[in-house]
């Protein structure tokens, strides 16, 4: 319970508002997270941009033999069942010149009807590297919940760093004023204090911290807020976010 | 006083003293219900006591959802019970571990809970149920990183990216384990707040691929291990997501 002595009411506003911009440093469960945060976003972001590059890239060969490209049944090397469909590894012969490729086949039908052992390949005449099977698919779908668990990983990163930018910026540059309680309630381990404060243009904002106090109602209780944007504001001193003079 | 005449006495509408006496035990004490209930004077119960400070524009019936969004106004703690009964203690004394006689929190001799549920809330809010909560989150941490290393061991090729992005879920829930939850830090409660997210996708991506598993068992080109890790990787993400989120939030 925040007492009616509480330290941060006795703070002098206006000596804190005097140090914007303010210098500020991380603890460290803010370091913490927001590497956790970073290390995601980054992992999430460059397996993202692998994948569109690699069905991009398959999808080029893909129109370019589709255009000039000529058929041919190659032999299945090896396969291999993943969680996407099957890997197949073949060869084929060009000009007696022999050829080999992988693929990942979504589809079980890969095979030339009546023998499981040939693949059917269409590769370009001018460069038979160029090479891809007839029944190549670029996504399927058993692709999405691998894709999702990666799409919401990668967003809990963004999000980590996204909420730290914006409550750096809240501390850097927000203004401290008093306000006051108006309702708590209890949320998970912590209270959602909520509160009202006066801005800059004498208006009344309404806004809400998680805190690990429980305040009561009426209490004086230090806000920072933006002068960009009012709405965004939290108790002050910000959790996790310190100021150096 | 009986709640009867705590209702007489509180002054609020007939209609509010009627719920009151009808629910009287569910009302009790005023202060450990979650139920919300508005009469002309409308009032919100959470466990602990508060009152609810007037205001016109309010409607009468709100759910238990919509009174965590209340706004500002709402809540004012005042540590007053309503109506505390006699030989009821609250909260209930530490017992040290989950419950093994759940009523009266295991000590029937030292304390009395004629309305039985005490306990069980107590349980579930108070420090007690934590190391539970965290004992599942643990398991799953564990669970996902023994299905994660199946996965990568087992197929025969090399692993794919869905193997790595499900090896790095499986594993997620490790490392949020690390940030504790009664941080104040918003980007640690944004990342604990959207750890759920990721279990349940986790958790899709596992039955998805158990499926798959089960699919190519079923023709040959499998063998049963890797759906059996699958399996793992389900009950992890689902069960063992859903179970802590239960324990942490009931």
């Amino acid at each position: 319970m925040a007492h009616e002595n509480d330290p941060s009411r006795l703070m002098n506003v206006h000596e804190i508002n005097a140090q914007i911009p303010r210098k500020v440093r991380f603890d460290g469960s803010t370091i913490g997270a927001l590497s956790f945060g970073l290390a995601v976003l980054l992992c999430g972001l460059a397996v993202l941009a692998w994948l569109s590059l690699d069905t991009a890239k398959k999808l080029h060969i893909q129109s370019t033999l589709l255009q000039d490209g000529r058929l041919v049944n190659g032999t299945i090397t090896a396969s291999f069942v993943n969680r996407g469909g099957t890997d197949v590894k073949y060869r084929f012969i060009v000009d007696n010149v022999l050829y080999s490729g992988h693929a990942e086949m979504s589809a079980d039908d890969y095979s030339v009807p009546g023998d499981p052992h040939l693949i059917s390949i269409r590769y370009l005449p001018a460069d038979p590297r160029v090479n891809q099977p007839v029944n190549w698919k670029w996504a399927s779908v058993w692709d999405l919940f691998p894709f999702l668990l990666l799409i919401s990983m990668t967003a809990v990163g963004a999000k980590a760093v996204i909420i730290a930018q914006k409550m750096s910026n809240l501390v850097r540059n927000g203004l401290v004023v008093v306000g006051r309680v108006t309702g708590c309630t209890p949320k998970n381990k912590l209270f959602t204090v909520f509160y009202v404060f006066e801005s800059q243009a004498k208006e009344e904002i309404e806004g809400s911290s998680d805190l690990q106090e429980e305040y009561e109602a009426g209490t004086a209780i230090p806000v920072i807020y933006l002068r960009s944007n009012p709405k965004r504001n939290a108790k002050y001193p910000v959790s996790g976010f310190r100021t150096i003079q | 006083m009986s709640l009867w005449q705590v209702a007489q006495s509180s002054g609020l509408c007939p209609v509010h003293r009627g719920l009151m006496a009808m629910r009287g035990r569910h009302y009790n004490e005023g202060r450990r219900s979650r139920s919300v209930a508005l009469g002309d004077r409308g009032y919100a119960y959470d466990w602990r006591a508060y009152t609810y400070d007037d205001r016109p524009h309010m409607s009468r019936q709100r759910s238990v959802s919509s009174y965590r969004q209340l706004p500002r106004q709402i809540l004012q703690p005042t540590h007053r019970p309503l109506h505390v009964q006699g030989p009821v203690r609250w909260p209930p004394v530490a017992t040290g571990h989950a419950a093994w006689i759940l009523y009266a929190g295991g000590e029937p001799v030292n304390i009395t809970d004629p309305s039985g549920r005490d306990t069980v809330e107590f349980a579930l809010r108070t420090e007690e149920a934590v190391p539970m909560a965290k004992l599942v989150d643990i398991y799953g941490c564990f669970a996902g990183v023994a299905f994660a290393s199946v996965s990568l061991d087992l197929p025969r090729q090399d692993p794919d990216w869905r193997t790595g992005v499900g090896a790095a879920g499986a594993t997620f829930g490790c490392v949020s384990l690390y940030f504790p939850e009664s941080s104040a830090n918003a980007v640690v409660q944004g990342i604990i707040t959207a750890t759920p997210a990721v279990n349940y996708a986790f958790c899709g991506f596992a039955i998805y691929g158990l499926i798959h598993d089960l699919n190519e068992v079923a023709e040959g080109k499998e063998n049963a291990s890797v759906a059996v890790s699958d399996a793992f990787g389900a009950l992890t993400g689902c069960v063992g997501a859903r179970l802590s989120t239960l324990i942490k939030t009931p």
